[in-house]
């Protein structure tokens, strides 16, 4: 007898489909790919602290699904974040961390460091074997000084001057390749992030649209969204929207919300 | 099969990585490059980490891998250091190294060269490569560009060289 009552929901995954999904792929049927945010994040340390970079382009396989989206992330006050792949294990792992970093500086009361973020990101990431796809360049000023580090999808992690990540970022490496040097000044390493930026842009497809920039140094931070528009829409008609004839109204009936009455329950019982 | 070229490969090191004894000590020695399919994703990589004051180690392989296992041998060792009260030796490191290495072995790729030197057996080399064998040589190398480096090995080595011929 099959039962014929639907049983609430489990939670977890549920397997019903995995077999149709085997004999349909025995037969053929390519499966739908992973969709990830193609980009461009970069980062570098300057005299006074850090400056990251990102493009705002949010890709779902060839469709722009968001045309400014936000990839630089908050993690504490003095450290942030940018995102590369998959947009969802981006947003997840550094929200969860952010939450985890704000929870220990209670515990501990002092400034988070940039060590801290770096580890707990990577042990989580680890854990999962690369299948969180995540690609993180994650920058800040602490008490020890300005840090630069690289986070890829499987746990490891580099330490360095200058990165880039995403699918531009060989565009962005050629460029911090070739005009990087220690002790920038504050203009010249914005200058610079934003021509990375914008090779990145250029030349990659699936980064696009604006340039965020987040520059980082002791005590102080300069969030700069859209610091550059390099993309705006060339033509904007200025009758706007206009519609055809619609359809014709016959009748019009407005029926208003009862009014709620609110009825005051008993006192509360205390025992 | 034909390869083909994957820049979602995981980030794994192309990697020479050496260790040498030596009348005094050792050295070790390794090259910079990480390598994501054939992407350079680091070209200013540190394979030689820090265990101890005392003794280092080589990592070649998954990077992911190598660094969550010298991060724990470190932490380990530091624990072991304060129970015992002395440094730690380069036995117990490679020994720790070891049995992470092959406890683990379906789930990690990593081979490394544990090297550094203790007052009772003075410069020792330990090379501990995939499976998580542990063997003590007098000169290690690793990674895979370490075919290259059999033959000069096994030309240019000899026992009790000088500081100088051995990072020559």
């Amino acid at each position: 007898m099959s039962s014929s009552l639907d049983l609430p929901p489990k939670g977890g995954f549920s397997f019903d489909l995995c077999r149709r999904n085997a004999m349909l792929e025995s037969k053929g049927l390519k499966a739908p790919t992973f969709l990830k945010t193609g980009t461009t994040i970069v980062g570098l340390v300057f005299q006074d602290g850090v400056i990251l970079g990102a493009d705002t382009r949010a890709t779902e396989g060839p469709i722009v699904a968001d045309k400014n989206c936000e990839k630089i992330h908050y993690m504490a006050p003095n450290i942030y974040c940018c995102g590369a792949g998959t947009a969802a294990d981006t947003e997840a792992v550094t929200d969860m961390v952010s939450s985890q970093l704000q929870l220990h500086r209670y515990h501990t009361g002092r400034e988070s460091r940039v060590v801290t973020a770096l580890t707990l990101l990577k042990k989580h990431l680890f854990n999962y074997q690369g299948h969180v796809s995540a690609a993180l360049v994650l920058g800040g000023v602490d008490v020890t000084g300005p840090h630069l580090h690289t986070i890829y999808p499987h746990g490891s992690t580099d330490t360095l001057p200058f990165a880039t990540m995403g699918s531009g970022s060989l565009a962005a490496m050629s460029v911090f390749e070739s005009k990087y040097k220690e002790s920038l000044s504050r203009d010249e390493g914005i200058q610079l992030v934003v021509e990375a930026i914008s090779a990145g842009i250029f030349n990659d497809l699936g980064s696009g649209s604006n340039v965020d920039v987040c520059v980082i140094t002791k005590g102080h931070k300069d969030y700069l969204r859209n610091h550059l528009l390099p993309n705006p829409r060339t033509y904007v008609n200025p009758k706007g929207f206009t519609f055809p004839k619609k359809t014709e109204v016959l009748l019009t009936k407005i029926t208003p919300l009862k009014e709620v009455e609110v009825v005051e329950g008993d006192a509360m019982e205390i025992a | 099969m034909d390869q083909k070229v994957d820049l979602n490969a995981p980030h794994s090191m192309g990697t020479t990585i050496i260790g040498v004894t030596y009348n005094g000590g050792v050295v070790l020695g390794a090259d910079s490059r990480t390598s994501t399919g054939v992407y350079v994703a680091n070209r200013a990589s540190d394979k030689i980490t820090q265990l101890t004051d005392n003794v280092y180690v080589c990592r070649s392989g998954s990077a992911a891998d190598s660094q969550i296992v010298s991060d724990y041998v470190r932490y380990f060792l530091h624990q072991h250091t304060i129970q015992l009260g002395r440094p730690a030796t380069v036995k117990v490191a490679a020994n720790l190294v070891r049995l992470l290495s092959y406890n683990n072995k379906n789930f990690l790729e990593t081979g490394l060269i544990v090297g550094g030197w203790d007052k009772y057996e003075g410069g020792q080399i330990f090379g501990v490569p995939l499976g998580g064998t542990i063997v003590q040589q007098p000169f290690a190398i690793g990674g895979s560009g370490s075919s290259y480096l059999y033959g000069f090995f096994d030309q240019a080595w000899k026992e009790g060289m000088t500081k100088d011929e051995a990072e020559a």
